[in-house]
């Protein structure tokens, strides 16, 4: 391993504070096109409940509170009273990436918002393509149907490692 | 003024323990549940963020997760229980509330 990891394309700034942002041209349009995907999702089923619920990509990133049976009215109370600014939390993560993926330098605040947005997608991803604690990543090779799926989720991980390594930093 | 004060014999008392409790002083629990996504990194990084933990604290509830499938990371009123699940719901993680 090279003990410069010059690859990375997320890392603290060396002076100015914040973080340096060095990603290709392909990359970074696709930190721009995914997050506004999901954006466009979220606004589609803004206060559906039925389809946010029906969709389990989507029902991941509204969860439960209560998880018992029982609770039921609670878990509807909690959505009428949260769900709306959770969404709004959500679009807001994932807008601040979208226009981030021009930059060549984020400010911290915003890198938080990266680790939730890029989250979101590595929940949604991961979801369609069906990642379980059990997936065996050798087991999917250039042939595999889902091989680009797959990659895509892979690229997404890595950055987000990258990410959070660089906000531990500031903790 | 007396040199020797009296002393009153300990008072033996049973501490109550939540079970004990009537349903609605019971503390509400927040726990955090195992994800086939959300890296560990992540994980012990928005314990830290959330809650202030120290690392190597923020790291145990995380293998917790990890290998137990669940950690309680917060406990307290219904309403601050809800407010962390909420924090928690927005940063990706898989977690829900329940009285102890």
């Amino acid at each position: 391993m090279s003990p410069f990891r010059d690859d990375r394309r997320i890392r603290p700034a060396k002076r100015g504070g914040g973080f340096e942002v060095r990603l290709d041209p392909a990359e970074r349009e696709l930190l721009a096109s995914l997050p506004t995907q999901l954006v466009e999702l979220l606004d589609a089923t803004a206060g559906d409940d039925a389809a946010v619920a029906a969709d389990p990509a989507l029902a991941r990133l509204f969860p439960q509170a209560y998880r018992a049976e029982s609770e039921a009215e609670a878990n509807a109370e909690y959505h009428r009273l949260m769900g709306e600014d959770l969404r709004v939390r959500h679009r807001t993560a994932l807008e601040t990436l979208a226009a981030g993926a021009a930059l060549d330098r984020v400010e911290t605040e915003d890198l938080h918002c990266w680790a939730a947005a890029l989250t979101q997608l590595r929940l949604v991803l991961g979801e369609r393509i069906g990642i379980t604690d059990e997936t065996d990543w050798d087991e999917i090779d250039e042939g595999h149907p889902a091989a680009g799926a797959y990659a895509l989720y892979g690229w997404l991980s890595w950055l987000q490692e990258q990410v959070v390594e660089s906000l531990t930093t500031t903790l | 003024m007396s040199t020797s004060t009296p002393t009153l014999a300990p008072i033996e008392v049973d501490e109550p323990t939540d079970a004990d409790k009537p349903v609605e002083d019971r503390p509400w629990q927040v726990i955090v549940w195992n994800d086939p996504v959300n890296l560990m990194s992540y994980v012990t990084f928005v314990f830290q963020k959330l809650f202030g933990f120290s690392l190597e604290k923020a790291t145990k509830l995380m293998m917790d997760v990890h290998t137990a499938g669940k950690a309680v990371v917060s406990s307290g009123t219904r309403e601050r229980a809800e407010l962390d699940v909420f924090r928690l719901h927005e940063h990706g993680l898989w977690a829900t509330m329940e009285q102890a």
